[in-house]
Formats: C-alpha cells, sequence, structure tokens
C-alpha cells in the first residue's frame, strides 16, 4: 500500500471562488472572528492568518469577509475524490482538508511513481486548487506529512521514521490527563514523543497517542472509511460575483458540468435527464430540467444544451449560485476507437444534434414523422420522437403537404374554387373509415389543378356536400 | 510571366477560369431525373443550393425526393427546417425516403432558422438540410456556405422568387417553372460552369417510387 495524501490548505477560500481570474480580496473568518484563510489579493495588501477582523479592516475596508462554510468545503472534497477515481478506486476523504488516495495498485498502470503523482497533480491544478502532497506506506503519516507542507515521498516503511519523527507534534490529539502538556517536559517532535516509555505516555495523554503513533509508523493496521461515490449526483457552486445574464453564468455552468462529466465518468454513465437550478441573493431560484435523446457525459455538449435553453429563458437577475443535479442515469460504455471512421459516431452525434436543436426551439417544435396505418388521411402519419418508425402498406398517390386542418373552399355550382375554379385531374378516392372512434369521415379525395397549374389534393365531404383544400403536391 | 508559371504561383483558392468544368470536389447525389443528371452529374453535394419556385405546388420539394430516397439509406438524418406544411409521411414513405430519418423543426425567427440549418450543417449528423426562408439574409447565406464547404452534405434552401435576392452569394440557383405539363428547370447559375439551356423534366409529383428509385 501507497497512500498519497492532497492537502488543500486554502479550501476554506477556495470553496468562495471558482474563477481566478477575477478576485477581489476575500477573508474568511473563523468563529472567534479571526482570520483563517485569505487569498492572493488579501496578501497583498498585507493581511495574515491569525490577525483578528478589526486589525485586518484597520488595513483595509475593501475586504470581502465570508464566514467559513464547512459543509462546502466537504462537498469540495467530495467532488476532488470524483475527479480521482480515475486513478485509484481506494479513497478516503480526511476533514478538514485532505484526500487520502491509495496509488500502490495504480503504479504499473501508470509506470512510474512520479508519473502517477504528475498526473494526480495535474488534476488538481485543472480543478483550480493547489495542494499539498506527501506519500508514505501509512495513510496516518502520510497526512502529517501533508500537513506540515513537506512534500515528502516515503516509499517505504524502513524509510519512514526519518521523515516522521522531525515532525511537529501539532497533529496529534492528546487528552490531558496530568494537566502537562508535552511541550513542557520538552517534546516538541514525534521523534521524542516516541523515545518517552509507552507507560508514561498513556498515563499523562491517553492510550490513543500510542494508537495514532502505531499506526502511523505502520506497526498497527491503519484503516481508513473509503469515500463511496453517491447514487445521483448533486452539486452546487457559488458565483465569485453575482451575475445576472448567461454569459456571466457561463463559467460556472462550464464548471459544474466538468464535475458532473468526472462524475459520470468514473460510473461510466451517461446522463439523460438533469435538473440545473440557479439560485439568486434573494434565495429564489429558478429550476431547468433537461431532458436528453441519448446519453451523455460530455461537457462541452451538455453546457451547450443548457446555455441554448436559458437564452430562451428569462432568469433572475443577480445569481449566486448553480445547482445541478442527475435525474436519469443510464450506462454508457466508452466509444472505441475505429478504423473506420462514422456510423457509431454518428449515431451519437445525431442525437446530440436533436438535443441541441430542442433545447433551443422547444421540444415540440423538432420531431419525426411516421406513417400509421388509418386511411385517414389525417390520421395517417405522427409526429414522433425522431427515428421512430411504424410499418405500412403503401398507399395510393399522396400530396408531399398535408394541412393540418383541411381549409374549407368556396364553390360554386358545385365546382370548387381557389384562385379561380378547380380542374379535376383524378378522382375521386372514397376515404370512409373511423366509425370506431366516433371521428368517421367519409369524403371523396380528388387530385386539382389550379388555374396557375398548381397541384392540389381536394376533397368533398359525402355528408354535408361541402368541398375543402386538404394537401399540396410540392 | 508564362501562363504555367502564374498559374504555380496563385493562390490555391484563386478561380481559375478555365477549370470551370472541373467536377465538384465532395460529389453529387444524383437527382434520379435522367436529363438533370446528364447535364450536371445531379445535386451537387458540399455547396450550397438556392431553389426558387417560380409558385408552390408545382412539384418543387417532389423533385428532391429520388435524391433524398437514396440519402435515407445512409445512417444519417434528413433536416427539414422551417417547412411551410407538415411533410405527409405517407407520400415521403411512397417516395422511397426511410421516414424514420427525417428530422422536421420549426422556428420561429429566421435567425433560429438559419442557425438550425448551421447546427445541422455542422453536426455531421445530416446527409441533407432542407430549408425553407421565406426571406434570407445575405449574412446567414454566407455562413451555410463556409459551415458546408467541402463536407458530404446536400445543403438546400427555397426561397421566394423576388429581385432582391438575384445577386445574393449561393454558388448554385435552380429556378423552377411549370410549363403545360412539365417543369422547367433553369439554372441561372452554378460554380464553375457556364450557362446552360433550361432543362424540361416530367411534373416530379406525378411519379411514383418505382419510377426512379
Amino acid at each position: 500500500m501507497l497512500w498519497l495524501c492532497l492537502n488543500f490548505p486554502d479550501l476554506p477560500i477556495n470553496v468562495f471562488s471558482i474563477d481566478r481570474t477575477i478576485e477581489n480580496p476575500i477573508a474568511i473568518i473563523g468563529p472567534s472572528n479571526t482570520i483563517i484563510a485569505i487569498n492572493k489579493e488579501c496578501q497583498s495588501l498585507g493581511i495574515k492568518n491569525g490577525m483578528s477582523l478589526s486589525a485586518a479592516y484597520a488595513i483595509s475596508n475593501l475586504i470581502e469577509v465570508k464566514h467559513r462554510n464547512k459543509h462546502k468545503e466537504a462537498k469540495k472534497l467530495e467532488e476532488i475524490a470524483i475527479s480521482l477515481f480515475q486513478y485509484s478506486s481506494q479513497i478516503s476523504i480526511s476533514l478538514p482538508s485532505s484526500v487520502l488516495i491509495e496509488i500502490g495498485a495504480s503504479i504499473a498502470l501508470f509506470r512510474s511513481t512520479q508519473h502517477l503523482i504528475d498526473q494526480i497533480k495535474k488534476t488538481i491544478i485543472k480543478l483550480g486548487l493547489d495542494a499539498q502532497t506527501a506519500v508514505s506506506p501509512t495513510p496516518t503519516a502520510a497526512i502529517w506529512l501533508a500537513l506540515q507542507k513537506t512534500n515528502a515521498e516515503v516509499l517505504t516503511l524502513d524509510d519512514l521514521p526519518q521523515y516522521i519523527n522531525p515532525l511537529s507534534i501539532s497533529n496529534i490529539e492528546y487528552k490531558n490527563i496530568s494537566n502537562i502538556e508535552p511541550s513542557d517536559v520538552g517534546i516538541k517532535t514525534i521523534g521524542q514523543l516516541a523515545c518517552v516509555p509507552r507507560s508514561a505516555v498513556t498515563q499523562r495523554w491517553g492510550s490513543g497517542v500510542l494508537d495514532q503513533l502505531d499506526r502511523a509508523f505502520g506497526r498497527k493496521p491503519d484503516p481508513h472509511p473509503l469515500f463511496i461515490l453517491p447514487h445521483r449526483f448533486n452539486t452546487e457552486i457559488s458565483l465569485n460575483l453575482p451575475a445576472s445574464s448567461v454569459t456571466e453564468i457561463l463559467f460556472g455552468i462550464n464548471r459544474i458540468m466538468q464535475i458532473m462529466a468526472n462524475y459520470l465518468q468514473v460510473r461510466q454513465r451517461g446522463v439523460i435527464e438533469f435538473e440545473l437550478s440557479i439560485t439568486n441573493e434573494e434565495n429564489f431560484s429558478h429550476n431547468f430540467n433537461f431532458k436528453l435523446s441519448v446519453p451523455s457525459r460530455d461537457p462541452k455538449h451538455l453546457t451547450s444544451l443548457a446555455q441554448e435553453r436559458l437564452n430562451r429563458e428569462t432568469i433572475p437577475s443577480r445569481i449566486e449560485s448553480i445547482q445541478l443535479k442527475s435525474i436519469k442515469e443510464l450506462t454508457l460504455t466508452p466509444s472505441s476507437h475505429s478504423l473506420i471512421p462514422q456510423s457509431e459516431r454518428t449515431a451519437l452525434s445525431g442525437g446530440q444534434l436533436i438535443d441541441q436543436l430542442q433545447a433551443r426551439l422547444g421540444e415540440k417544435s423538432v420531431y419525426g414523422v411516421t406513417v400509421y396505418a388509418d386511411h385517414r388521411p389525417e390520421k395517417s402519419w405522427r409526429a414522433t420522437i425522431p427515428g421512430e418508425k411504424h410499418y405500412h402498406a403503401p398507399l395510393n398517390h399522396r400530396p408531399s403537404w398535408l394541412l393540418r386542418t383541411p381549409k374549407a373552399l368556396i364553390s360554386i355550382s358545385d365546382i370548387p374554387q381557389l384562385r379561380g375554379p378547380l380542374t379535376i385531374l383524378n378522382g375521386p378516392e372514397r376515404i370512409e373509415t373511423g366509425w370506431w372512434d366516433e371521428k368517421d369521415i367519409k369524403r371523396d379525395y380528388f387530385l386539382a389543378l389550379t388555374q396557375d397549374r398548381s397541384q392540389i389534393w381536394i376533397y368533398k365531404d359525402v355528408k354535408n356536400q361541402k368541398w375543402f383544400l386538404h394537401g399540396i403536391f410540392s | 510571366m508564362k501562363p504555367a508559371l502564374l498559374r504555380a504561383t496563385l493562390p490555391s483558392h484563386v478561380w481559375r477560369g478555365r477549370e470551370h468544368n472541373k467536377p465538384n470536389s465532395t460529389g453529387y447525389v444524383p437527382s434520379g431525373f435522367l436529363k438533370i443528371d446528364d447535364k450536371i452529374h445531379g445535386w451537387p453535394l458540399g455547396t450550397l443550393i438556392e431553389i426558387v419556385p417560380h409558385q408552390i405546388g408545382i412539384g418543387e420539394f417532389s423533385i428532391l425526393l429520388p435524391a433524398l430516397a437514396r440519402l435515407s439509406q445512409d445512417s444519417r438524418w434528413i433536416l427539414l427546417v422551417c417547412p411551410p406544411y407538415t411533410p405527409y409521411a405517407p407520400f415521403l414513405s411512397n417516395m422511397g425516403v426511410d421516414t424514420s430519418k427525417v428530422i422536421v423543426t420549426h422556428a420561429e425567427t429566421i435567425t433560429d432558422a438559419g442557425w438550425c440549418m448551421e447546427q445541422g450543417l455542422r453536426s455531421h449528423a445530416c446527409s441533407a438540410v432542407i430549408g425553407w426562408f421565406p426571406q434570407i439574409t445575405e449574412k446567414i447565406i454566407r455562413r451555410l456556405q463556409l459551415t458546408l464547404e467541402e463536407k458530404n452534405i446536400l445543403g438546400i434552401f427555397f426561397t421566394k422568387p423576388s429581385e432582391k435576392y438575384k445577386n445574393n452569394p449561393t454558388p448554385w440557383r435552380f429556378i423552377l417553372k411549370q410549363k403545360n405539363h412539365e417543369m422547367l428547370v433553369e439554372i441561372p447559375k452554378r460554380r464553375g460552369g457556364g450557362p446552360i439551356n433550361p432543362i424540361s423534366i416530367p411534373n416530379p409529383s406525378q411519379q411514383t417510387c418505382c419510377g426512379f428509385v
């Protein structure tokens, strides 16, 4: 086993900013109004971690102050864990700010430890984060090494003591049974603590201390709860600045789609229905439901669908956060690359084309047509989901365009008129059917020619002897 | 400068008058009408075609159907953008078109319709994209032409006859007229070719599928 620990010291600030390019000074304050995290802009003003809020305000009153949000931090760690699943199936979240990943089993696949670690670091940078990393055969030691920013890469248990011993004991939890702090007796490093007789340690600071040391040095099993992928994707991100237009929130949508794509990739699934909610300052949210015709996990495609749809709708002003929920997911195995291009790929992008058109024009404005077995002209076709097919017997000569509702024609002494009297070319074709659903018809259809030589399809309703235009031979 | 040398130094996108008989690089789809295929090989692919029927209901859509029937055997879609009425499935089916390949879209504005056609042309998922534009702007035509260039797609739009559009930049223009029981196809403009006499063909809407598929 080889564990890589990624520690995110800037996590409290990262959860409040998704875009690194536009930033104003932000400071995060903890429970007693002391500053616990700041961004670069704040740092350049001279504000430091550990300052009190009033001291920071004395330096600059332009800083934006936010309370620490531990819930968001935990969510962010989950996001990170999801995107790391591509490297290993054993991932553990260690609150408040670290993610552990077992890399030992993946080294062969990535050829070398260094290459694997580099790949993981690249992924982290893509997420817009900075991490302190450390590698160690035991997870506890990896966490300590990462928390104390050592960047150590310890590959064997034998090398471990020389790296852990100099570490400060600040990460060890202890009970103060005898009212003596370890520092009171000159113990500052883990090495010094390990030298103290075991019974003395238990007496003074509880048995938990020895337990932690044994786990770190690999003398005891060191289990950490593994992170399990959630059943459905559900994530929210906050925007840096309140946004009021689609273009402004597009960055956020792109980011959240990317996270969902990572999730779906790990689950080998594609989303077929999802909901995007955007929430404004007054906590008023708008939900947009998306249904796709083929499952997808292509972030570009999903973003463009959301963009087209939002462009069509009115969205609230001053949007603060975006939430994305997957409602229905289907298994989507990655398509293999083929020497012969086309067929499979076009089928996929064909579905994407329909989704894109529907996102902009509305679901009802994009449809397929199919023949339906019924003799009544208006019922012998149906609008369907594109690609659907019914089989049928061929019919007689039919026009290329059908009017959805027949247009009544005036007739002069039983000669129908449309831009002048019509000449009958062919007919009648009697269509008399439909008694079973009370929409029965009894019509005589004719092929007719107008004075200006357009060919049309007309009928005479036998019941009331009126003439109607029903189709055009285009 | 010698002509041969001049030819060699000219950038490739400069049109050479002599090469006007060079066939379309992306090919043609047979129109199903012998007379048309004889003269211009069929409908050119990968270049925008404008069809101007002099009047609605003279078979202006039917003239495309043999080609569409052939294209519908492909795995790609046939996208119909803003047809004036609902395309009647039994008719398409009678003409040999596989209706499960047909997508119909309706857009409210001309911009949306143009966008629709562009998406269809861009996606590589369509074998034919056909639009109906009572009005069209030069900008849309240019965009469509650029998207379509060199792709294996049949791209057609229908417009109304009008003086205003005579100078628009479509590389191919067909004017359809009714003459007695025949249809007269005029090709006032085509890429890489001089004027040709109008072609007269039997009225396409009178045909049935057995005729040419």
